[in-house]
């Protein structure tokens, strides 16, 4: 049993006579102390599949499938239920640390807080825990760090408390909503360091959402492809990157910057998602593809097994199938 | 308002607030006043209500009729001016404090739910905002001290009616603003409860907007106590109040104007004091305003 099974999840907003699908049934296993990456554009429904997990959805937003975490379906829990496990079973890192500390209030009380509701800890206990986590992700002061104001950090280290405040409860699986790209360059780099560090150490499962497909190869070893609100591909790091199955994760790969070939321009993938409140009939990658068959237009293509660890929905393997 | 923006303020709070001339020389002012009221019966030299009509009309101390006994004079019954000034201060901070407390308990604890739940709990209390914003204050509070009579609780009860829909309106804006904000997101999703959220989040980052419109608030207050005490609505018979110390002096202005002058005065006084207090709270602390 995977740590996290997510089955035909769907978040569909219902507004007036419109229906948003922003994540359209995606499938797919997380297993203990691995890092599984969700890797999509902008847009593509990783960060709400992520949100779903945790039911987190916005009002008019109705989640429905099965999210099986050791077993048990968070989406059949009562609310007092799944607050109980997140920040403690299930914790998440958001993507902007600056913003997601409360501006009123100093590191420490802040990280008090969280220790006290989910372990039950007296105050000494926490503000003792607190120190220790912070000097974890790699703080060399933490006690003038907890005394600050989240103003008074930098991005790099507020997102370092983020994440010593997101394995503070031992979690067993850690949701990282693009926890770099608000950091510079070189910022990004240690803190991915830092994160799988402090993954090995705790054994924590990571679910990596992620635009940036290089640093998900990275950090992670297996990676899902999501594109319009739906799973393309889901293949270990290796075999994404030898022999990638759908034409979206090929054009992804190649958009790549390699310093190795210094050719002109840059690849592109022509054109943008479609409106995920009217979806196209048919794949919906297939408006973009330049591959596309006359069946890719007709019919939803359906996940298919290449190997063990590579899954792919698209056509053009079914079609390979039948003749290889 | 940026996160940021608070996070200084809560860091630099009271050395950060008192950096402003406004909000110190406000601060002095009111504080003073405070001082002023409670310790009235030490401070003034006679009992207020203490009537001697052999010495009516007395002028200040500084005309040549008058005696630094009553150093800004008496009235029509002789009672010492500089006493009923200072005990006039009683009704003034009275009416500032109880009205302005209440009215932000209550516009608060409305405007927050509203802003925070949303859905039918909004709608329900913002109708009936909406409806109590109709009612034209002035008849609303002549409405109710003509229904429940004189004194100084039912004009701070006025106060409180007409004014808390106002509060609950600028709350519920401010919490709508703050309930957007990533950081209640990360506390939802660390597991803390909508309660929680409520007084560990939201609560404390309406503190910035609350000192703005509470100083205001203070200011509102006494202005209605006096003009209510003016028209004779306000304290009852024998408390001094410097809308009726006015009033009385109105009638014979021209030739004893002391009587009316001190009070208004003073008052003007004290309500710029108290409005400079919140613009340099407002300059310091409201979120439109700051730049930076």
């Amino acid at each position: 049993m995977a740590t996290l099974e997510v089955r035909c999840l769907k978040t569909y907003f219902y507004q007036n006579s419109s229906v948003t699908k922003a994540v359209d049934g995606p499938s797919f296993d997380i297993r203990e102390k691995e890092i599984f990456g969700l890797v999509g554009e902008s847009g593509a429904g990783k960060t709400l599949t992520g949100r779903s997990i945790l039911r987190l959805v916005p009002k008019p937003g109705k989640i429905v499938g099965e999210v099986r975490f050791k077993g048990r379906n968070l989406l059949s829990l009562s609310e007092k239920e799944i607050r109980k496990i997140r920040g403690k079973d299930i914790s998440a890192i958001p993507q902007d640390p600056l913003s997601s500390l409360n501006p009123a209030f100093k590191i420490e009380d802040q990280m008090v807080d969280v220790l006290r509701l989910h372990l039950a800890l007296s105050k000494q206990e926490s503000k003792h825990r607190s120190e220790v986590l912070l000097h974890q992700v790699g703080i060399a002061d933490p006690h003038s760090v907890l005394n600050k104001y989240p103003h008074q950090l930098s991005g790099g280290m507020s997102q370092r408390v983020m994440i010593a405040i997101a394995f503070s409860c031992e979690p067993t699986l850690v949701i990282a909503d693009e926890p770099t790209t608000a950091l510079d360059v070189i910022t990004q780099l240690q803190i991915i360091d830092l994160m799988r560090r402090t993954q090995e150490t705790h054994g924590t499962a990571i679910l990596f959402v992620t635009h940036n497909l290089w640093l998900a190869a990275r950090i992670c070893s297996r990676i899902g492809v999501m594109y319009a609100g739906r799973l393309v591909e889901n293949a270990s790091v290796e075999k994404l990157f030898e022999s990638p199955r759908h034409p979206y994760t090929q054009a992804l790969l190649d958009t790549i910057p390699r310093h190795d070939v210094k050719s002109g321009t840059l690849p592109i993938i022509e054109g943008s998602m479609p409106n995920l409140a009217n979806l196209p009939v048919g794949c919906n990658f297939a408006p973009r593809c330049p591959m596309k068959i006359s069946r890719c237009l007709k019919r939803d293509p359906e996940e298919m097994k290449i190997d063990p660890d590579h899954k792919v929905s698209c056509f053009l393997n079914t079609e390979s199938e039948k003749n290889g | 308002m940026t996160p940021k923006i608070l996070s200084m303020q809560f860091s630099r709070s009271a050395k950060y607030l008192l950096s402003s001339k406004k909000i110190l020389f406000g601060t002095i002012i009111v504080t003073g006043l405070i001082l002023i009221s409670i310790l009235a019966p030490i401070i003034a030299p006679f009992d207020p209500n203490q009537q001697n009509r052999k010495a009516p009309y007395d002028p200040p101390f500084w005309f040549s009729e008058g005696s630094t006994e009553h150093i800004l004079g008496t009235d029509s019954l002789g009672r010492d001016v500089f006493s009923r000034l200072i005990y006039s201060s009683q009704a003034a901070v009275y009416v500032a404090v109880v009205g302005t407390i209440f009215t932000a308990l209550i516009g608060s604890a409305v405007g927050v739910l509203a802003g925070y739940y949303r859905g039918r709990v909004d709608e329900v209390n913002m109708r009936i905002v909406d409806a109590w914003m109709s009612f034209p204050a002035v008849l609303l509070s002549i409405a109710l001290i003509s229904i429940l009579g004189v004194g100084l609780q039912n004009v701070a009860l006025a106060v409180i009616v007409v004014d808390w829909s106002r509060f609950a309106r600028v709350i519920r804006s401010e919490t709508l603003n703050i309930r957007e904000e990533d950081y209640i997101q990360a506390a939802r999703s660390l597991g803390f409860s909508d309660f929680k959220i409520i007084r560990k989040e939201i609560l404390p980052n309406l503190v910035p907007i609350l000192t703005v419109i509470v100083t205001i608030e203070m200011s509102i207050a006494i202005t209605v106590e006096v003009l209510l005490s003016y028209v004779g609505l306000g304290v009852k018979a024998f408390t001094p109040s410097w809308g009726s110390m006015i009033a009385e002096g109105m009638g014979y202005v021209q030739t004893n104007w002391w009587v009316a002058t001190f009070p208004m005065i003073t008052l003007i006084l004290v309500i710029l004091s108290i409005n400079i207090l919140g613009e340099g709270a407002r300059e310091k602390l409201d979120p439109k305003i700051q730049t930076n």
